[in-house]
């Protein structure tokens, strides 16, 4: 650890949330459908979306119209990207001649890509062709943002309405995001990466000649078209499997800060929008701080195990400053510390790094902030709308000290709406914890299993809590093309996604249909160090009350495992 | 594969080639069945949260 590294966490997430206000405020625009700059370039093609798909943008729809689009779009989606995936030898654009994928992986990767978790169980240069990339993947990368997105915005006209049940109309939101926010910035974020060395070609793999007299196949994408919506909208599916710890996907630092930036900014900027709309800024600031804090806690407590002797090579006597197994040199432990925060604190779960490769503690924190439920900042839209759940449970918690009705953001918070809310949270722990206590005592399972004892669980732990979370990243270390996983990760990603959701959106059309009430002198503040201070408590004790036991049990015996070693040298 | 563990006694004998070094063909009935399972699996589990959307409504 020294001054410079922790330098160089504190100005990433600084530079992050900062920019988060400025994009903040343009999306709330879009979201208020208010005039912005690109107006005169997108609004045609706006108009020509809703008139081909028969959309009436003027039409508004209540929590239950508004939940059955999205599950009718994302289940269409599903079906053409499996058959996308199956019939990819029969399509255009596959120069490598691969053939289709297995019906479990086509299962899995069309319900990852469609839940915006990008979990990839199949090595993506050798398995999946351009076409299915383009068509398939990377158009995903952008809808399932989008959809995201939306759900925060439908969640945030919740608040600001006054006795309605209108939502808004989530085609237009789809669309509007889609072409106002996604689209431009991928685009400017995608020239920069061409211009930092990123490559961009429809070409098939390229063949070197070593100076030994080999060969060796270079495989090529447009690489930077997908690197851009693939952090912007914390997808975090990689193009390479060594993900953004490859050199085309991540050359140099400086793109390295863009990836890190571009994965939790917008997250940051659908709460500042969500301050906006509901005219509660000062309540939006509260949200970010305890993002923040969250994402700077993680951080630090990841570059603090990381930057320790490997105990391994200390027993070996071996010289070890610092844990470098698993992390790019170019990089550094810094850079990839705050990576680890951002991508599990946001289910991106693109890597710069091997979590695998993490000291045991390290390894745990990344999987404890997925574990807390991806609401740091979270995922595009499902942070905001994640964190509004667990605010709506501390204001309840703090109503119950005090003996009042507890109110967040002008809305009486009551029995109905807490049922709702404990209904989403609950079915983190009942995938996660279910899946993989089934996982442990199966053959089946165990055989994909490259570690056995601590470090197997937390590889299995992982794995599920990565799908249900829709995050995507891999500990590693777990052999996951098998029936078993692909299909049982399948179903975690799609709990974690739509079961989470439908209460979600049940808790906003409850609260869209109560009356604004104005804020009394009675009103317990939402906007101050208190506030902040109680929802930081509520989520870390519900995280830990659900999955302290099983962390206990992987990566925490791990250390101690580590220690003995150390300490019997 | 060693020769111990050919199909049978009389296929070793002649020299047949084991089953597993023959390059995989995907038996189309099969995979059609897989196929039509994994997207019934998918569409059901959206079908469920549909349920759920209005089960939620009536509480």
């Amino acid at each position: 650890m020294n001054a410079q590294g922790w330098a160089e966490i504190a100005a990433t997430i600084a530079i992050t949330v900062a920019l988060g206000w400025p994009l903040g405020i343009y999306l709330g625009r879009v979201w208020a459908g208010e005039r912005t700059w690109l107006d005169p370039v997108l609004k045609p093609v706006e108009r020509l979306v809703y008139a081909g798909c028969g959309v009436k943008p003027e039409k508004g729809q209540n929590w239950v119209a508004y939940a059955m689009s999205l599950l009718a779009f994302s289940a269409a989606s599903f079906v053409v990207l499996y058959l996308i995936l199956r019939f990819q030898d029969l399509l255009p654009l596959n120069p490598q001649g691969f053939a289709g994928l297995s019906p479990h992986l086509a299962f899995n990767t069309a319900v990852s890509f469609v839940t915006n978790t990008n979990w990839q169980s199949y090595v993506p240069e050798t398995t999946v062709s351009t076409f299915s990339q383009m068509a398939g993947l990377t158009s995903h990368n952008f809808l399932s943002a989008a959809a995201g997105i939306a759900l925060a915005a439908a969640v945030a006209r919740a608040f600001a309405a006054n006795r309605s049940d209108n939502l808004g109309c989530f085609w237009v939101d789809l669309t509007r995001i889609s072409l106002y926010v996604l689209l431009p910035f991928s685009l400017v974020i995608a020239i920069a990466y061409v211009a930092l060395g990123e490559p961009q070609s429809l070409l098939a793999n390229v063949t070197a000649h070593t100076v030994e007299g080999g060969k060796q196949t270079i495989a090529l994408y447009p690489t930077a078209s997908q690197e851009a919506i693939k952090q912007l909208g914390t997808n975090g599916g990689g193009i390479f499997n060594a993900n953004s710890a490859h050199p085309f996907e991540n050359p140099n630092p400086i793109t390295n800060l863009i990836e890190i930036i571009s994965m939790n900014v917008l997250s940051y900027a659908c709460v500042v929008a969500f301050g906006r709309l509901v005219l509660a800024r000062k309540e939006a600031r509260a949200l970010v701080a305890v993002m923040a804090l969250f994402v700077l806690g993680a951080s630090a407590a990841i570059y603090a195990t990381e930057t320790q002797a490997a105990p391994a090579l200390v027993a070996a006597h071996a010289d070890a400053g610092v844990n470098m197994e698993g992390k790019e040199v170019r990089f550094g432990a810094p850079s990839t510390a705050v990576w680890a925060a951002a991508t599990t604190g946001a289910s991106d779960g693109g890597v710069n790094g091997m979590h695998d490769s993490f000291m045991p503690l390290g390894g745990g924190v990344a999987m404890f902030m997925i574990q807390l439920g991806e609401i740091l900042p979270g995922g595009v839209g499902s942070g905001l709308y994640g964190m509004v759940v667990m605010a709506l449970i501390a204001v309840f918690v703090a109503g119950l000290m005090v003996g009042r009705t507890p109110e967040y953001l002008g809305k009486k918070v009551e029995a109905r709406e807490v049922k709702y809310a404990m209904l989403a949270v609950l079915i983190l722990p009942l995938s996660i914890l279910g899946f993989s206590a089934v996982a442990t005592v199966l053959p089946t399972a165990l055989a994909g299993l490259l570690n056995h004892g601590p470090h197997g669980l937390s590889e299995i732990l992982y794995a599920y809590s990565s799908a249900t979370g829709n995050n995507g990243s891999a500990f590693a270390g777990l052999t996951a093309n098998t029936p078993w996983y692909n299909t049982t990760l399948g179903i975690a990603m799609l709990l974690g996604r739509f079961a989470y959701i439908v209460p979600v959106m049940a808790i906003a059309g409850s609260l869209a249909a109560k009356p604004k009430l104005p804020a009394t002198t009675g009103t317990f503040p939402t906007d101050g160090p208190l506030f902040v201070g109680l929802l930081v408590g509520v989520i870390l004790i519900m995280g830990g009350l659900q999955f302290f036991p099983a962390l206990a049990l992987g990566p925490i015996v791990e250390h101690f495992q580590a220690l003995q070693m150390v300490a019997a040298r | 594969m060693p020769p111990s563990q050919f199909p049978s006694r009389s296929l070793r004998r002649i020299g047949a080639i084991p089953c597993s070094s023959i390059p995989a063909r995907p038996d189309r009935l099969e995979s059609g069945m897989f196929d039509l399972f994994y997207l019934t699996l998918g569409i059901g589990v959206f079908a469920l949260f549909a349920a759920y959307v209005f089960g939620l409504r009536g509480v």
